[in-house]
Order: C-alpha cells, then structure tokens, then sequence
C-alpha cells in the first residue's frame, strides 16, 4: 500500500509526504520491531519503496505520487510536527506551539539548535518561506486549511505566527502534513538538490532511487544509520521477490499476501502496524445512482465487512464503519457497528426507488493490494441484494484522471489513516480540494467548525461525536474495513517504525545488527 | 481430397491415425463446455481462504478471493474456445474470399499484398491494445475483432498462395474462355480446390486465436472481474503463486493443453502439404 501515494500526489495534499517526513518525526519515537538488544552504530540500510517512474516528483510541495519520493523527502527534509505514539501529534521542527485565546492564531517555535545540511542554522524566516511556497500550490488551500499566505509571518528569530481565518485547534495536527521546511529563497530549479534540515542528507537520486548519508547533526537525536538507500519498486510482489533474495532488507507496505508467503520463511519479520489503510468505496452525493441518502444508506448495508477483510485482506486488518479516521484517540466506539442487512438494505432502496435493472459500474485499479479484489466481492456480494454491479479495471494513470474525484462509484485507499478531523478537512468539508465523493452537508460543516473551534478535550471529543455520527449516517463513503500495515524485514533490521499511515517513515531509530 | 494442390504421393492414413490425435481436443471442448455444469461451487462465492491450499472440498484450492480453482477453471473455458471458434471461423471465411478473388483480379490482388504486408508489420499486441484503448468497455467483443483484423491479412496471404497455381490452370482458363463471371471463377472453379488448404488454415487460425484472446485476457484487456477466464485467473493469482500453485498452474495448463490438443487435431486432419502451406 503505498500509503496515500496516489492520493497525496493528486490531491496534491501532500499528505503523502507529509506521512513520511512526519514520520521520521522526532518527538516522541516509534516502539521498535525488533526488541532487545542495543542499538548499534552504522551500516547501510536497503529500503524498497512502491513507486513509477512515470511519477517521479522531487519538490517537497509538490504533488509526491510515489512512496519511495515520499521517503526520500521526507528522511530529508523536516516538518513542523509530526505524528506521534502517545500524542497525536508531537515536535519535529517545532519544539513547542501555542494558540492565542480565541484559536486563531497560533505561534510555532523552531527546535533549538536544528540547521540545515549545509551547517546554516534553521530561522524563523526560512519556515514562513517554506510555508507561503506550500500555500500558493495549486492544493495549498487543502494543505493550510483556512491559512492565507499573508497570515503566515516572522516574529523574531524563531517563532512563526499563522492566523487562521476561523478558530482552529486542530492546526498543529494539520501541520504534520506538508509542512516541508527548506531554506528562504530557494530557487525551483535548485529544489531537488536543496539541503534541508532531517536526519539524513541526500548523496545521489537517479530515477526513483536514491542513496542518503547520517545528518550527524541532527536536532532531534542520534541517527544510528550510516546510510540509506532507497530501491523503487513498480509492484509489491517484485519488492517481496527482492527481499527474499537478499537484494534489499526492508520491503515497505509489501502486502498481506507476501506476509503469507514470507511467513513460511523463518528469517524474515514481518512486521504489522494495524489500522494502517483505510480501502473505502466512493459514492457520488451530488448527482448519479447514490445521490439519495437512502441508496448509500443501504449499499453500506449490503457489504459483508468480516467477509471483506477475510477474503480481500487474508485477514490482516479490521472491520469499520464507514467513518474515515479510525487512528484518532476520539474516534466514536459509541456509534454502533453496521451489519448486513439485505432486508433493510431492500426496503431503502425500495423506498428511494433504486432501478435494479441497471447495471452500476464500480471502476478500480490495481493500485495496492487488495483493492481491486476489493471491488470484486463487493460485486458478488451486491448481487445478493440484487444490484447488478459491473467491476471496471482502470489503469491507475486513467483511473486518477478520469474516475478519482468524478466518478459516481469507485473504490479508493488512504494510507495516511490519520484523525477524524485530517479527513474531514481534506475529504468532507464543502469544497475541499479533495471532496472525493462531493458531499456537501451543512451539518457536517457546521460541526467542523465547531469541532476545531473547541479547546477543552472535553467539549471537543463530544463535539467530533457529532461530526462522526454525520459522517455515518449520510457520507458518500463506504468503508468497510481498516488493512494493516506490512513490512517485510531481513532479520538484523531492528527499530523499525510501528506507527499506521505515514508515522511508519521514522527511520532515524532503525539499526543494523550486523 | 487434396489432389489438385498437391499431386505428391501421400501415404494413405489408417484412420485410427487420423481419429487418435483428435481425440483429446474434442474431449477438452467438451470437458470445457459442460464445465458450468460439473462445477461444484459458485463461481464468485468465496468457499476457503484466499489462496487456501488444496483440500478435500476444494482439489485446487482457492483464488485470491478464497474462490473455488477447479470451479472456476470448469466455468472459465467455455467463453475462449468459444470466442477462439468464432474468430478462427470468421478469419478463415475472409481469408477464403477475399484469397480467391485476389487471384483472380490483379487491382484487388495488389491491394490485397500491399494491405496484408503492411498488417502484417503491426505487432499483435500493439494493435490489440490500440484497440482496447480506443474501444474501453468492449471486452471480448473487441478483442475478438481485434484478433480478427489482425489475424485476417496473414491469412488471405496463405489462401492467395495456394489459389495462385489455380487461377492459371487449366480448367480455370476453360471457365474464363467460356465467359464465366468473376464470382463463378472465385467460388465454384477456385473454392472447392482450396478445401485442404482452408481446414487447415482453420486448425491454425484457431490456435492463433486461443493465444490472441488468452494473451489479451492476461493483460486485461478483454474480460474483466469477476469472470472467470483463464487467462484472466493466472493474472489475477500471480501474487499467491508460492501459496496455492494451483491457482496459476491449473489455468496455464488448461490454456497449454487447448492449444496443443487442437494443434494435434488439425494437423492429423489436414494434409501435411497443405498445412505446409498454411504454416509458411
């Protein structure tokens, strides 16, 4: 699963990138895979990473398609903050952050002692460069929600200040994005060779890999690693091939399918970070079949999700219920858990005047594992009710042209399986640059809006129920299950990360016992 | 049968000889056609784990959706050979005209070469995909006429070739002094001479056709999920193929064993120098 790939580079919402970087996050460290023993200094460590070469992006404020560009930026360059074990969201580049009364503005103030690769030390003025350079990209409204590039200012020599053009407590959460920190002035053409300010530097990229060196200097810590290299894989079963035969020691997002096959070899971890993938299906609420609440209502009825995660993820992930964000702390456990039921689902359907007699087109790629396999038992599944659904493989190229954010039903995947608030921003709000199934919900803005103007945790888990319950009673997402994380590992990786989504980049902590 | 073609001697074949080699064929198309019917298990119900190991309730195991191997395999060989039938059958009927008359008008004749020799040039593939991409939603049908424009130049070559020595023999050049018509020439004094030629030619054309859709099935380009298709099934399940073997193994025999049974046959029914011919 390439995390969000796909999505992060289109959608432009960096979060991909934002994943990885977030990940290396400094902060509070990921628990480690492999336990005992003490980390040892040095060695190279070989990744394989997801990617295509017909993606391949180096501009940290970019749209990053690719897994293994994600890596590299993000093992490069540094974010505000990043996600966290304990916390959701914890430092990296900001050591601290603090809201003023009425959280609109926020002040941010850069780690002490963090530099740039090349020995300059990290301002102020270098952040709100970096910022302002992140707003103005075509998805920067996705990115900074609510944060206009003027708002973004200097306030002395460390202390960035935003205001936000509503009371947001969620912005520090937000900023575990893109959030890609580069230094003041630095020209487009120089971006891909730009120092930042990460645990590595980098020696050399060519075509999608790319070899990088120990920031020894690193504010956040000691980094273990001498080096790392990133190999770019086109298909996870390839990756999987590789580590097998000893090419590479770490393949990243491998699948559950390749967790099977490794786990008959004994000298190979693999290593699970549940609710890692969100594999939701996209109805359109705007217009077409699923424009009736009744229709969704009752499609998220007719899915079999224990089958679904049986059958499509061998097993390796978990039953959901259709409300993106299941890694949030105040993710609602209250709201009861749909089951099958055709009967219900008939009558709704029925009572909405659904046409069976059509048949409904539900177009998916190949894009992670699982997905289109997805898309396929859906199909047999809605049969059972009595829909004719027709799958429609599209080649992932296509597929992000013509069906992702337009089509009336397609499935999707987020591999930034991140807050509740993360995709209500991104994905649910009217208007957001990523409205995948075009849901606007006067409702659901208005407990947004209430949700991140809420300081106290109290008031604020009650608030984001509600936004919750919305979200389950009417959105244009059918979210069936969560898919764990799989990373395969040759046995002397150690510390790798075990976060879900991008918190799996952090690998700063990672050592080679050999 | 084959006299005019080929006057060479030719052994006379017992016909155990003859019916021996077209036995496993026939059989295959049957097993494949009843397939549906001796299946076990719906073909889209997920009856094991994905890729589940063979068992007593499943002999191949499952797919990538814990679907039934051997079920599928029954129901997925009906719409190739089907589809391969069609295709050999129609390519064959083109090729036989347009052969015939080619030889006999020298316009149509030398459009016909130039035609066939620039089709010829294109990859299969390409052109497979080419229309694919510009028919999206066809499925077999355009693959099917993808396998038959591509498939059709090549042929009307072989079928000009052997109706060449015809066209200037001597009882044609009777025909034509007496005033017959081109369609008289082409098809009563041309066609009936070609038989041998034309069986064989279908025998070819039909295994050419198993490779085409087979091969277009593997890139995914004509039936899509859920179908069950061979060729489709060995795609789908390459990522288990150190799980459940099975579930790759059974379909690529399936396509391997249609493909050379049928050859089997057509080369027992055909003469050897016509098929020669036909092979050139």
């Amino acid at each position: 699963m390439d995390w969000s790939r796909r999505q992060v580079l289109w959608a432009g919402g960096g979060m991909g990138a934002a994943a990885l970087l977030t990940a290396c996050g400094g902060g509070d460290r990921a628990r480690s895979s492999g336990s005992g023993g003490k980390p040892r200094k040095g060695g190279t460590l070989r990744i394989g990473a997801l990617g295509r070469s017909s993606a391949i992006t180096r501009d940290p404020h970019g749209t990053q398609g690719n897994e293994s560009d994600y890596l590299v930026i993000a093992l490069v360059h540094d974010t505000l903050t990043a996600p966290g074990l304990k916390d959701n969201t914890v430092g990296r580049l900001a050591s601290s952050w603090k809201p003023s009364k009425d959280l609109t503005t926020w002040r941010f103030t850069v780690a002490k002692g963090a530099t740039f690769h090349d020995g300059t030390p990290v301002t102020a003025d270098d952040v709100v460069w970096s910022l302002r350079r992140l707003r103005n990209t075509p998805a920067g409204a996705a990115r900074l929600p609510g944060i206009k590039a003027d708002h973004i200012t200097a306030e002395g020599k460390d202390t960035v200040v935003l205001v936000s053009d509503f009371a947001n407590a969620e912005l520090p959460l937000l900023t575990r994005l893109s959030t890609f920190v580069l230094k003041k002035n630095t020209p487009d053409k120089d971006i891909a060779e730009a120092p930042g300010t990460g645990p590595f530097r980098l020696d050399w990229y060519r075509g999608g890999n790319a070899r990088l060196l120990r920031n020894a200097h690193w504010h956040g810590g000691p980094v273990h690693l001498d080096a790392i290299e990133v190999t770019m894989f086109e298909s996870p079963q390839a990756m999987a091939n590789a580590l097998m035969s000893g090419q590479i020691d770490v393949a990243s997002n491998a699948g559950a399918v390749a967790a099977r096959t490794a786990a008959a070899r004994k000298d190979i971890q693999v290593v699970r970070r549940p609710n890692d993938m969100a594999m939701p299906l996209v109805m359109r609420t705007s217009g077409g079949p699923f424009a009736d609440p009744g229709v969704r209502a009752a499609m998220k009825l007719i899915v079999d999700r224990k089958a679904m995660v049986r059958q499509v993820l061998s097993g390796y992930g978990t039953v959901a219920n259709d409300i993106l964000g299941t890694g949030d702390p105040d993710y609602a456990t209250s709201i009861p858990q749909r089951h099958r039921d055709l009967a219900r689902a008939r009558k709704l359907l029925k009572d909405a005047g659904f046409d069976f007699s059509r048949t409904y087109e539900l177009v998916t790629t190949e894009d992670v594992p699982g997905l289109a396999e997805s898309a396929t038992l859906f199909a047999s599944q809605a049969r059972e009710a009595g829909i004719k659904v027709k799958v429609v493989k599209q080649e992932s190229g296509t597929f992000y042209q013509k069906t992702w954010l337009k089509g009336d039903f397609y499935t999707n995947y987020w591999g930034t399986n991140d807050s509740v608030v993360f995709f209500a921003s991104k994905t649910m709000t009217t208007g957001s640059g990523q409205n995948e199934a075009d849901w606007s919900d006067e409702a659901f803005d208005a407990a947004y809006h209430k949700v991140l103007a809420t300081p106290g945790p109290k008031a604020r888990t009650a608030a984001l129920h509600d936004l919750q319950q919305i979200e389950y009673d009417r959105s244009g997402y059918l979210l069936w299950g969560m898919a764990d994380g799989i990373d395969l590992a040759a046995p002397a990786v150690h510390g790798l990360p075990q976060l879900p989504g991008y918190g799996r980049v952090q690998l700063e902590n990672v050592w080679l016992a050999r | 049968m084959t006299a005019v073609v080929v006057p060479g001697p030719r052994p006379a074949r017992p016909r155990t000889r003859i019916l021996l080699p077209v036995v496993p064929a026939v059989l295959l198309v049957l097993l494949a056609m009843t397939g549906p019917l001796l299946a076990a298990h719906p073909v889209d119900k997920p009856v094991t784990a994905p890729y589940g190991t063979a068992g007593t309730d499943t002999a191949l195991g499952g797919d990538q959706l814990g679907r039934d191997v051997l079920s599928r395999l029954l129901h997925g060989g009906s719409a190739l050979i089907g589809s391969a039938l069609i295709v050999a059958a129609v390519v064959t009927l083109l090729a036989t005209l347009l052969g015939c008359f080619a030889v006999l008008g020298p316009r149509l004749g030398r459009l016909v070469e130039r035609a066939a020799d620039t089709a010829i040039l294109l990859p299969p593939v390409l052109g497979i995909m080419l229309l694919a991409l510009a028919w999206p939603g066809g499925g077999r049908l355009a693959i099917s006429v993808a396998a038959i424009a591509l498939g059709t130049p090549y042929a009307v070559r072989i079928v000009a070739s052997a109706a060449a020595p015809l066209a200037t023999s001597g009882f044609v050049e009777a025909a034509t002094a007496s005033g017959e018509r081109l369609g008289h020439l082409a098809l009563r004094e041309i066609l009936p001479n070609l038989r041998a030629t034309v069986l064989a030619l279908f025998g070819l054309r039909f295994v050419d056709a198993v490779y085409v859709i087979a091969m277009a099935g593997f890139l995914q380009l004509g039936p899509q999920p859920p179908e069950a298709d061979w060729a489709l099934m060995i795609r789908e399940n390459g990522p288990g193929i150190l799980l459940n073997p099975w579930a790759v193994v059974a379909p690529g025999l399936a396509i391997g064993l249609l493909a050379i049974s049928v050859n089997l046959a057509a080369n027992a029914l055909a003469p050897a120098t016509a098929r020669r011919a036909a092979l050139r």
